[in-house]
């Protein structure tokens, strides 16, 4: 019998200060408690709480050039397709929440493919810019939610969710 | 003056080692915090990393924070005084975003040009910001409920 499961999805950094926020909010109003929470995250920076964590390289290293990101793509790709069959075959997922940065994307996609619901946060540090997870990420998720109210206006059908 | 300068989870040499060789240890008290950063200070004492660093934040009266937003939200929480200097040495600029809003609204002062430093170290009492009142998250009920129905 395969666990329920919601995953969180998260880079290093202030992706995962941020998703650690939400997963505390979370699981206070959690009470069902038949479903659990397991990790996507970045060169093993994961939230230690969790069900289990899946440690991923980066889709875009922080000082990776463009070049050199088209090169390494398709073998990121593939690591992450193994990871994702790991995941489905141990779990019963019910959707996929993420706070970026890159990773949020292939894997928001496979799961979108399977049929799961995706919600994406966008990330507390913008306020008059977009990021390029963000830009993608509007037209992939169910439902995707903005911390600063300024953003409405490059997102107009996000929801104004507060700051974690 | 006590001064903590912070870098968050990347390392950030240029602004370390300015400050490192720019302020003198006789009129400042000064402590870094400085990731995996390579330049290591001569003249004053530093951390990579601290676990609770808050009691940083709280015993220091200036604090010089890179453009990381989760260090300035923390900060500004606390209603302390802060300076910021966004990473620039990373690829992407994003920090430049969160620095604008937070100079713009007078909520801190963000220095691009490190140089500028000493000046305003010099003059910050004369700085009077407004306080951020930070809106709390509160959609987390609305994402369990859509994921679980």
């Amino acid at each position: 019998m395969k666990k329920k499961a919601i995953v969180l999805i998260y880079g290093e950094g202030g992706h995962k200060a941020q998703m650690k926020r939400l997963y505390n909010l979370l699981i206070k109003n959690n009470r069902k408690n038949d479903v659990v929470f397991i990790g996507i995250c970045e060169n093993n920076h994961c939230i230690e709480e969790l069900e289990e964590n899946f440690s991923v390289e980066f889709l875009r290293g922080k000082y990776e050039n463009y070049i050199s990101f088209l090169i390494r793509l398709p073998f990121r790709i593939i690591k992450y397709i193994k990871i994702l069959k790991s995941i489905l075959k141990k779990y019963d997922i019910v959707g996929v929440i993420s706070t970026g940065p890159g990773i949020a994307i292939p894997f928001s996609l496979f799961f979108k493919v399977v049929g799961k619901k995706i919600i994406f946060i966008e990330t507390w540090s913008r306020f008059n810019t977009t990021s390029f997870t963000g830009k993608i990420m509007y037209k992939i998720a169910d439902k995707f939610y903005i911390q600063n109210k300024s953003l409405k206006r490059f997102y107009s059908k996000a929801i104004f969710g507060g700051l974690l | 003056m006590k001064i903590f300068v912070t870098v968050g989870t990347t390392k950030f040499d240029s602004l370390i080692e300015y400050i490192d060789t720019h302020f003198d240890p006789k009129q400042y008290d000064i402590f870094f915090q400085i990731a995996n950063g390579d330049y290591i200070p001569t003249n004053f004492p530093y951390v990579r990393f601290a676990s609770d660093i808050k009691k940083f934040f709280l015993k220091n009266e200036v604090i010089i924070t890179h453009g990381g937003a989760g260090s300035i939200y923390e900060l500004l929480e606390l209603g302390k005084k802060i300076i910021i200097v966004p990473n620039l040495e990373r690829q992407d600029k994003h920090q430049l975003d969160i620095a604008y809003f937070m100079d713009q609204n007078n909520y801190a002062k963000m220095v691009l040009n490190i140089r500028e430093l000493n000046s305003i170290i010099e003059n910050i009492h004369l700085y009077k910001f407004r306080k951020f009142k930070k809106k709390n998250f509160f959609k987390a009920n609305e994402i369990l409920d859509f994921l679980l129905k």
